[in-house]
């Protein structure tokens, strides 16, 4: 019981991430009309930024910075090219957005190298006991901070202009032009917000135990099922699908690892995924209209 | 299957498009293919590198698996970024019956088509449900748990060390020790396999060829430019999608089979999705569904990491081997340039290589029949 | 010109390299009038509108001639956005509600622009809710739910979420039934009452003749007639011609 507990909760902690950064995919989907590949990349890019700057700076510094940069990368991309290429269909922009992945791992590369590097998280290692629990601090951190920002999202949609701008262009792109809403502003908006994301999951990504190295960004992509399984247009149904996803990683971590070679939890998300797409052919909650781009 | 027989090609060129303007561009056609045609069977011959020629070879086989991008996406509209899957398929079912069961190439590389094509006939189910974007991203599952099918079924794939590939032997020969013939190498190694994945290349892309002027291919671009209006009208869509699957699967296999047999060895680590992302690349930045395309897109994306490495011997600053903690290396800085070309040219001429090709052929055109 | 609400000069566009949908059209709206737009089909009547309210581009449509004028203002260059601040708003043909908004968010992001603060856009929302008393019940509810003739109410109500100068309405009978079009009439009748000067593009000539002021009659992209409603609505070829329509019947697409 007790390990079940203690796997459930960093299950929970890694769901969380996920979540954040499926939270990202989505907004950009239901934002801009794309589907950003480069996604993973930017998780990458937060981290090293963060890691970058934390011997310089204050930690809350090293993250703003991390922030700076890494909106100013999702800024430029979206005005440099997918702008561009909306209208030249989808499968243009699937692979524009995989070219800009290349681009940035081969830079990250250059400027990092393969190496691993420390932990960008904002705690160390220490752990908690609660009722014979032990719990990590970076797991405690994870989930609060994205219980934070999750609220904050939540408003942000539900209380501001700008959240509201930005459902009515998901929802009806040419009647929110015609509202006089900036389409362009709001594409922008979603992928800065996307980036906004994508930093504060790359800190928890890269917490204790984990490190930085560049295969993080391959670890965000764990994400996409998560995606997938909740619903390419639905922001529930990220959140769920992330911590489905979070979950069954680290219980088939716990309990699986002597079946299969002990890497069964690295492919459950992509087998549920496709189960899910069986079932249901736009994930849990998302709904038929995002089907074509 | 709705697949008609239809005539055997003619000479004519593999151009898909109907111009109006159809006979010349017909014989426009044909004399590039004829060019092409004896272009290649020339080139082992002009003393080219071993290194370039190693290049030729990759990029031909590479256009196998690109034809097999272009049946499902550029003629069927379907996205998959799961084609490394099924040439992993081709591959390990070949080396299996070329290695473990001794059988010659005339068996493993039919077989690696049958398989592969079967188990893009038996992933159809899920893909027909699935539409665009949703498909795009769902077929990535395909890579990751075949990543982990290989790495864990060490009988097959040999764990993460790899494997023995399927040799190509030709009278008992091996054509990896190049063509000999009393004594004397009639052919290098290289010369002798540009000509095996040449004849390999002819053969499928008569194929495509086949199919795209066949019902079928009508059947393909009608689901492609309207796929829920396609049933309407007639045209069994998760027919014609689940055959699109299983050839495109099939030529995938080919090119696996392909692929390993000429490296003579490789690892579960090569079927990732990156190579996925590879072929869709080609056959969009080479132009999306014609035969052309393919396999100029094929030639284009093997050659270009070669050239970034040819010329960085050149630039200033950067090292040829990886560091670990960074710098500017050649095979970082190839990675990035073929990055950037995608942007660019997706940017700047979306419909590919083979119409930015035209323009010059077009801009002669039109100059002639202005001095007429 | 600066007597009129809503000028159109000489406006020429394409749609890609595909032939003219509009040709030298000249059009006006003086202050405090409702103009009707007449014509069959594909006559360019949806055109006009997405140049004047900047939709175009969305449709592949580019302006090769003319201006667009609003109070005086040449917002040929603006973007949707930029216009809509000077003061011209539009219901889209077809309703085109945001589906998955309730109500309430359906207006509050008409007023968008506007940057109300809290108290002010209570305060206009009351005022545009006045014309349109059965949203008032519906405000949680999800505009996608609603029956035809509320979402026409809401496109309406939504637009006039702005405080326009200028009201394009496209088509603002279209399927509806032949009751709720009588509704939807008064409705119009009443804004204009209350100052605004209002664009009607109609399929139902009969509708719209009895109350706008002005009549224009497109074919394939020129105005081949103008007149007084009542000139037009005495004209007997024009009766012949469109008049006949009945009112539900106009569902077809527009070019």
């Amino acid at each position: 019981m007790t390990l079940f507990l203690q796997l459930g909760f960093q299950g929970i902690a890694l769901g969380m991430v996920y979540a954040l950064i499926a939270l990202g995919f989505v907004i950009m989907t239901k934002g801009s009309n794309t589907f950003n590949f480069a996604h993973g990349e930017f998780v990458a890019v937060g981290a090293y930024v963060v890691l970058a700057l934390m011997p310089h700076l204050p930690y809350w510094l090293a993250f703003l910075g991390s922030i700076v940069v890494t909106v100013a990368l999702a800024l430029l991309v979206e005005a440099t090219l997918l702008r561009r290429l909306l209208d030249k269909g989808l499968t243009t922009v699937v692979l524009a957005t995989l070219g800009v992945s290349i681009m940035v791992h081969a830079l990250i590369l250059m400027v990092w190298g393969v190496g691993t590097k420390g932990s960008a998280g904002p705690v160390g290692s220490g752990t908690v006991e609660v009722g014979g629990v032990v719990l990590p601090l970076s797991g405690i951190a994870t989930i609060v901070a994205s219980v934070i920002v999750l609220a904050a999202l939540l408003v942000f949609f539900r209380r501001t202009p700008y959240g509201l701008a930005l459902r009515a262009t998901a929802s009806h792109q040419e009647a929110a032009l015609a509202q006089g809403i900036d389409i362009g502003r709001m594409f922008a908006l979603s992928w800065a917000i996307a980036a906004v994301l994508a930093v504060v999951a790359s800190i928890f990504l890269a917490s204790f135990p984990r490190v930085v190295s560049p295969s993080i960004a391959l670890v965000a992509l764990a994400a996409i099922p998560a995606v997938v399984i909740g619903g390419m247009d639905s922001l529930i149904g990220a959140v769920v699908g992330g911590l489905i996803v979070g979950l069954i990683q680290v219980l088939g971590a716990g309990y699986l690892a002597d079946y299969g070679g002990g890497k069964l939890h690295e492919v459950l998300p992509y087998v549920l995924m496709l189960l899910v797409l069986v079932v249901r052919p736009y994930g849990l909650f998302g709904s038929r209209g995002i089907e074509r781009v | 299957m709705t697949t008609t027989v239809s005539a055997p090609p003619t000479g004519s060129a593999p151009q898909p498009e109907v111009a109006p303007a159809r006979r010349r561009r017909v014989r426009a056609g044909t004399i590039g293919l004829v060019a092409w045609l004896l272009g290649m069977v020339l080139v082992p011959w002009l003393g080219i590198s071993d290194l370039w020629m190693g290049v030729g070879i990759f990029a031909i086989i590479a256009a196998v698996g690109a034809l097999g991008i272009q049946v499902i996406m550029g003629f069927t509209g379907q996205i998959s970024l799961g084609h490394s899957a099924f040439m992993a398929i081709g591959a390990y079912s070949s080396a299996w019956l070329g290695v473990e069961q001794e059988q010659p190439f005339w068996v493993w590389l039919p077989a690696a088509a049958l398989v592969a094509g079967l188990a893009g006939a038996l992933f159809a189910p899920i893909a027909v449900r699935i539409r665009g974007l949703y498909l795009a991203v769902g077929t990535i599952a395909l890579v990751f748990i075949g990543a982990y099918v290989w790495e864990t079924w060490t009988t097959v794939s040999g764990g993460a060390g790899g494997r023995l590939a399927a040799p190509v032997e030709i009278n008992g020969q091996d054509l990896l020790d190049g063509y000999w013939s009393g004594g004397t190498q009639v052919m290098t190694l290289f010369q002798a396999w540009w000509y095996f994945a040449f004849a390999v290349l002819l053969v499928v892309m008569v194929l495509t060829w086949n199919i795209r002027r066949s019902r079928l291919g009508r059947s393909m671009l009608a689901v492609r430019d309207r796929d829920l209006a396609a049933g309407v009208v007639g045209i069994p869509v998760t027919q014609t999608k689940t055959v699109a699957f299983a050839i495109s699967s099939a030529f995938a296999g080919v090119s696996g089979a392909l692929l390993t047999a000429y490296m003579g060895y490789f690892t579960p680590g090569q079927w990732s999705l990156m190579l996925s992302i590879d072929f869709i690349a080609m056959v969009v930045i080479g132009g999306l569904g014609t035969i052309t395309g393919a396999v100029l897109g094929a030639f284009f994306f093997r050659a270009v990491p070669e050239v970034v490495n040819w010329l960085s011997a050149y630039l200033p600053g950067i090292s040829q081997d990886a560091k670990v903690d960074g710098g500017v290396t050649a095979p970082l800085l190839s990675q990035f340039v073929y990055g950037l070309l995608i942007v660019v040219i997706l940017i700047f001429e979306p419909r590919g290589l083979n119409q930015l090709c035209r323009k010059p052929f077009r801009w002669i055109q039109q100059r002639r029949e202005g001095a007429r | 010109m600066s007597d009129c609400a809503l000028a159109v000069h000489d406006l020429s566009v394409r749609y890609g390299a595909a032939a003219t949908a509009l040709d030298g059209l000249t059009l006006e709206v003086p202050r405090g009038e409702i103009v009707a737009l007449l014509g069959p089909n594909g006559a360019g009547k949806s055109t006009l509108m997405r140049a004047v309210s900047g939709l175009l581009p969305v449709h592949g449509g580019s302006l090769t001639s003319g201006r667009v004028e609003v109070l005086g203002t040449d917002v040929t260059r603006l973007r949707p956005s930029g216009r809509v601040r000077v003061g011209l708003a539009q219901a889209l043909e077809g309703r085109q509600v945001f589906p998955e908004l309730t109500v309430a968010e359906n207006l509050a992001a008409g007023g968008y622009v506007r940057r109300y603060r809290k108290a002010e856009a209570r305060e206009v929302r009351e005022r545009v809710l006045h014309h349109f008393p059965r949203l008032q019940d519906l405000m949680d509810r999800q505009a996608g739910y609603l029956s035809g003739g509320e979402q026409q109410m809401l496109a309406i109500g939504r637009a006039m979420m702005s405080q326009p100068s200028v009201l394009l309405l496209d088509e603002p009978s279209l399927g509806l039934a032949p009751k709720i079009v009588e509704t939807v009439r008064d409705v119009i009748l009443d804004i204009n009452r209350e100052g605004t000067s209002i664009l009607l593009v109609e399929q139902n000539a009969a509708m719209a003749l009895s109350i706008a002021q002005h009549g224009y009659i497109l074919e394939g992209g020129r105005v081949v007639r103008e007149g007084s409603a009542a000139e037009l609505r005495a004209d007997d070829d024009i009766v012949s011609l469109y008049l006949g329509v009945a009112p539900v019947e106009g569902a077809g697409q527009h070019g």
